[in-house]
């Protein structure tokens, strides 16, 4: 860097580049800290002498944080907990982590839960079919079409962290956005932060749903490992296709799945039994798998 | 203010941040980041705490640009927030880790060694007052500078250095006395 003239009758550009660098002793230091404040000439033949990268960072941050307007209750919550800011500040801008988000999620649920409530309280072989006595699978008396019911809560219940992992990734529904693509963090590492925190909160309510059915209670625990699988997959996938693709696909695929294999066995809860557990237990491991292996691949939207 | 803002005084320009003018913001950031940074980096020795500090210093600016009441520089009304921006950076990470990797950058061991060329092309005045200053302790002038040159009550200053108030108090009074013996 040359010494640009200083348009200063004060200080010369020489004293101001020794400030620069540090080799001024504290007297002559602090003659020019005093002098700064109300020299804008002398301001920004210092600044000239600042790494421009470094700025251009820092401002990218700024204006992102700007914008963000209002950290919003979680964030402020996780902040009093210790979180770290930036970490508060990224968890509180995912969109599957906002009130309006989870308030949805627990409409959809309760309007599901409630139809089944509703459709049992009706037909006590709806109940029967859910699953009794702690076996996997219970076929239905008689008239097939009544489980047939049950089948969106099935379907629907293990997708929900699906969805949150989807919209979390969305640069369109994500406030932080500008943040977190300037943000100086592994990207394998942001994946696991927040990933970690949308499937957590999202698997309460489906979990509570799935207790509040009439069937029995490891429903909501057989819940646990198919929708891991199919966040690891659609988080796996993304490395590939763009992201969205990756979640509608697994989404179809699941879609597909469970109702073959309730067709095949008369059941709605069959895609759910020792068999499904296994395959996804398999497909969470290959998931993670992939995610590991191309963990430099990744590349969401939010993530720049 | 989106017409060439390049023209506008800072002064309007703050005022336009507390109306929430994005590019108001960014173009003070523009004008002062640079010296602000140079100005921070001096008093602490991470240049991560220095950055997040400088951050937090026009982020508190687009929060809080109302409390300009239009009197006085922009430039030292930024410096007052930025410092204490440094202060609360500085706080943050010592508790976070209680090893203190903060230094307070001292000027002395190198700064004493300035060469004579330095000396010629700095050309500020090195009377009695440089020599008296130079002569201090490191802690007793990293007291005055936070007391005096960056406006700082002792409390405040206490959290800078990670003192308690008292000691900076004890340390300004000390330094005072050397400095008049020295200049008298």
């Amino acid at each position: 860097m040359t010494n640009s003239p200083v348009d200063c009758a004060v200080l010369s550009a020489a004293v101001v580049a020794s400030y620069a660098d540090g080799r001024l002793d504290a007297a002559a230091a602090w003659s020019v800290e005093a002098h700064l404040p109300g020299c804008p000439a002398c301001r920004t033949a210092l600044s000239a002498r600042v790494d421009a990268d470094r700025l251009a960072r820092n401002r990218a941050v700024v204006l992102a944080r700007a914008g963000l307007h209002d950290p919003g209750l979680a964030a402020r919550a996780l902040r009093r907990c210790g979180v770290p800011e930036h970490i508060a500040v990224l968890l509180g801008a995912t969109p599957s982590l906002r009130r309006s988000w989870l308030a949805g999620l627990l409409l959809v649920l309760a309007i599901v839960v409630g139809a089944t409530q509703l459709a049992a309280s009706l037909n006590p072989a709806v109940a029967q079919n859910l699953g009794g006595g702690g076996q996997f699978s219970v076929v239905a008396a008689a008239g097939s079409a009544r489980w047939l019911g049950l089948l969106p809560f099935f379907i629907l219940a293990p997708m929900v962290p699906l969805a949150a992992v989807a919209t979390a990734f969305s640069p369109v529904l994500d406030p932080a956005y500008r943040l977190t693509a300037a943000a100086p963090v592994s990207k394998i590492w942001l994946l696991c932060v927040r990933s970690v925190a949308v499937i957590g909160a999202s698997l309460v309510p489906a979990a509570i749903a799935a207790l509040a059915l009439p069937g029995p209670w490891w429903l909501a625990l057989a819940l646990l490992l198919p929708a891991l699988a199919m966040c690891a997959s659609a988080l796996g996938l993304a490395t590939v296709v763009p992201p969205l693709a990756a979640a509608a696909g697994v989404a179809a695929g699941w879609t597909a799945v469970v109702t073959a294999a309730a067709l095949a066995a008369n059941t709605a809860s069959a895609a759910f039994g020792p068999a499904g557990q296994a395959t996804a237990a398999v497909v969470l491991a290959a998931a993670i798998t992939l995610i590991l292996v191309r963990r430099n691949k990744i590349d969401y939207g939010w993530m720049g | 203010m989106s017409q060439d803002v390049e023209h506008v005084a800072d002064s309007a320009l703050v005022r336009a941040v507390a109306a929430g003018d994005e590019l108001a913001l960014a173009e003070l950031y523009d004008r002062h980041a640079g010296w602000l940074l140079v100005r921070l980096r001096r008093r602490c020795a991470s240049a991560d705490i220095v950055e997040l500090a400088l951050q937090d210093t026009f982020l508190n600016l687009w929060r809080n640009a109302a409390s300009y009441r239009g009197q006085g520089e922009v430039g030292a009304f930024l410096w007052g927030i930025a410092i204490r921006r440094l202060i609360d950076a500085v706080r943050a990470d010592r508790r976070r880790d209680r090893v203190n990797q903060l230094a307070f950058r001292d000027s002395t061991a190198d700064r004493l060694m300035a060469s004579a060329e330095d000396e010629v092309l700095l050309g500020v005045a090195h009377g009695q007052l440089g020599q008296a200053l130079s002569r201090l302790s490191p802690e007793l002038r990293a007291a005055i500078q936070a007391t005096v040159l960056d406006g700082l009550t002792c409390a405040e200053a206490g959290r800078l250095l990670g003192v308690p108030a008292g000691t900076i108090k004890s340390r300004c009074h000390r330094a005072r006395m050397e400095l008049r013996e020295a200049l008298t």
